[in-house]
């Protein structure tokens, strides 16, 4: 295995076209696409416009940070590629969102799990919410072709012990363990993704489709946030765009580009919110509602043997087992799978103080942490959270934990005690403020059930967000439609993970690659024709 | 004087005390904010020192110059990050700060009657697991906002991770 080469270092040489906004003066800019974010929205739609002929801006608001900025060091990680620097949360603070603000945006930083969109979602949107066009067979194609331009392939490296525990566990309890797969090529099975891969094994948007971008010609701009678009005549006129410092706040001249279309893919929470700060027309008052997030209820379970959670392929098992509902598993589903744990996020969902945390510490080395991932907006009773703008034009997500998405939290860690008592566990602790390391199955049922309901004691945290601008088989019912072009503003798409209109029930980024594929597709069409 | 003038009398005194206190806490609040454009101010320092101790209360060392280097090394991750936040969140840690230390609304917050100061690590921590285990919105999200900011800071810190027994990642 080698270290591949850092694409970016040997494209900058070359003449790719690529700004620091806040190098640049306060200038028009003009092309025939915008494209606002660069992840795995974003970098999807802009090779393929670029590779359909068109000029094509990208404008990011984090950094530009390569493979050769990259060296497993979370502190450097969480300052740089996250959004507010690895501490965003919800507007109550009860749940930790880590979500990816980057060149690459969350790709860079994903542990690589690739799911397609289960077809139980699908058949869901297109049943219970209309959306028959998109759930057709032919997104499945979608899903084809960026399985192969992103290598997402089996993973046939020996599991870490993290997940091998994992999948013993739930093959001892009677489940369906099942191998994730994984878009990396040449992967070096260091554990460090959530860091931005070292190596480039990873096929991330920063090592794909964003050098293909440039390559093509298109230009990026990075250290810019989309601050509002301007409307006239029922379009939007020009995109401002504030050139922002790492730490968000403002660092040099607004920059107005013009487009002749707009595509925003900035990604769940900011997507809605850019709309908002917008005054984006809204008569069914759709932007921003229905955001989702996977509640995630963890567990942790200490074993004789050392399991070193930090090292390896960090999600490579899982069990779709607790998905439907049933008699034995009623109310919000959820998958189960196994998480990394380097000492900086160990120390956030360890939970607790003082001797307490250090005893947590004590044994790390010998602790499998698995996370319940909750399937939230398939239910009446589980409408996600609503994004609000705060005094500074920033996004805030107040998504309140109800008592359906608690039971489900409930339930996540009774599996996975189960799964962790079958696979060896000494002791099991789910992450809930009022929880004890319980040394058998029988103490874990009882002790589980008597943890309070209060929302900041669950410890819940998030990797995904979706919704906030969902598409819908009418403009009553979506901010999109099926096409992911804006039902009223005709030079306005979203290609992003703020479309979905559920969360996806799985890990969402080959969902969100095949739904950007999907559109991109059609938006090439409409613009080559319009321009024929 | 007769009943009703005598009511009204207290009620008004009542009032003027309740009022000149809130004042006395803003401003006093004020005085201790703990942030300013460029990140931590010197009272902001001193609370979150304070906090820090508490979080690692077992992670420290007994010998004192050792113990000091861990709090001096983690204090310094932790301005770092303090400095790296945007304008508003920094306004914000800034005023759950100086919450946090003045007399008033550091006992509403956390229970605590004593400057922290006064308190030995393991009453910080005992302090911040009663925050901790509260049912209490206010308290709730000052425990939250205070430890995820010292964790994550001290133990995302290449240096400090060695508290945790952690090896470090694979070399290439």
């Amino acid at each position: 295995m080698s270290k591949l080469p850092d694409p970016f270092v040997q494209g900058l040489s070359s003449g790719w076209k690529v700004h620091d906004a806040r190098l640049l003066p306060a200038t028009t800019l003009t092309c025939d696409v915008v494209i606002i974010g660069s992840g795995a929205g974003g970098g999807i739609t802009a090779e393929m416009l670029t590779q359909a002929g068109l000029k094509v801006l990208i404008v990011e608001e984090g950094p530009l940070k390569t493979s050769t900025d990259f060296r497993q060091n979370e502190a450097e990680a969480y300052a740089t590629l996250y959004q507010e620097g690895g501490a965003r949360q919800s507007m109550d603070r009860a749940i930790s969102i880590l979500q990816g603000r980057c060149v690459g945006g969350s790709t860079v930083v994903n542990y690589t799990t690739s799911f397609r969109t289960p077809k139980s979602t699908l058949a869901h949107w297109r049943d219970d919410l209309g959306l028959k066009d998109i759930t057709s067979p032919s997104l499945q194609d979608s899903f084809a072709h960026m399985e192969q331009r992103l290598h997402i392939t089996p993973w046939d490296v020996p599991l870490n012990r993290n997940n091998s525990l994992l999948e013993a566990g739930i093959q001892a309890t009677g489940l369906q363990a099942h191998r994730i797969q994984r878009n990396v090529k040449g992967c070096w099975n260091l554990g460090s993704c959530g860091m931005g891969c070292p190596t480039n094994a990873k096929q991330s948007m920063l090592v794909t489709t964003l050098p293909a971008a440039l390559q093509g010609g298109a230009t990026l701009v990075h250290h810019l946030r989309a601050e509002r678009f301007e409307f006239g005549q029922g379009l939007v006129q020009r995109l401002i765009a504030q050139p922002v410092a790492l730490s968000g706040d403002p660092a040099g001249a607004l920059i107005t580009i013009q487009a002749k279309h707009y595509v925003l893919a900035a990604g769940g929470i900011n997507s809605p919110a850019m709309l908002m700060r917008s005054d984006m027309p809204d008569v069914p008052g759709l932007i921003g509602r229905r955001t989702f997030l996977h509640p995630v209820a963890f567990s942790a379970a200490r074993f004789d043997e050392k399991v070193e959670p930090w090292a390896g392929a960090p999600q490579t098992v899982y069990t779709d087992s607790f998905i439907p509902r049933s008699i034995l598993n009623p109310g919000i589903g959820f998958k189960i799978e196994a998480i990394p744990l380097h000492p900086g996020l160990a120390s956030i969902l360890f939970g607790g103080v003082g001797q307490a945390l250090m005893q947590r510490f004590e044994g790390y080395a010998n602790t499998q942490m698995l996370h319940g991932l909750l399937r939230d907006g398939f239910e009446p009773e589980s409408q996600g959270g609503r994004v609000h703008l705060n005094l500074d034009g920033s996004a805030l997500l107040n998504y309140p934990l109800t008592d359906h998405v608690k039971s489900g939290f409930k339930r996540a860690w009774l599996a996975m005690a189960d799964i962790q008592f079958a696979s060896g566990a000494r002791d099991v602790l789910p992450l809930h403020e009022q929880a004890k390391p319980y040394t058998s199955r029988a103490q874990a049922r009882q002790g589980i059930q008597e943890l309070s309901d209060v929302a900041h004691h669950l410890g819940a945290g998030s990797a995904h967000v979706m919704g906030g601008c969902a598409m819908g088989a009418t403009p009553e019912q979506g901010v999109v439609d099926q096409r992911g072009r804006h039902w009223t503003v005709s030079n306005l798409s979203i290609h992003d993970g703020s479309v979905l209109p559920t969360s996806v029930g799985a890990n969402p980024q080959l969902s969100i690659y095949g739904l950007a594929h999907r559109f991109s597709l059609g938006l090439i069409d409409h613009l080559t024709q319009a321009a024929s | 004087m007769n009943r009703r003038d005598w009511l009204r009398r207290t009620a008004g005194v009542s009032g003027g005390l309740v009022a000149a206190g809130s004042l006395g806490t803003l401003a006093h609040i004020w005085v201790l904010r703990g942030t300013d454009a460029k990140g931590l101010t010197p009272a902001g320092k001193a609370i979150l020192g304070q906090m820090t101790r508490g979080v690692l209360t077992g992670f420290l060392a007994a010998n004192e110059t050792q113990r000091q280097l861990i709090l001096g090394h983690a204090m310094a991750s932790i301005e770092a990050g303090a400095a790296g936040l945007p304008k508003l969140v920094k306004l914000q840690l800034g005023g759950l700060l100086a919450a946090v230390d003045s007399p008033a609304t550091r006992y509403l917050l956390t229970g605590v009657s004593s400057p922290w100061e006064k308190l030995g690590d393991a009453e910080v921590a005992q302090a911040l697991d009663r925050m901790r285990l509260s049912s209490d919105l206010p308290t709730l999200v000052a425990y939250k906002a205070l430890r995820n900011l010292v964790c994550l800071q001290v133990f995302s810190d290449r240096h400090l991770q060695a508290l945790t027994l952690y090896p470090g990642p694979m070399d290439i």
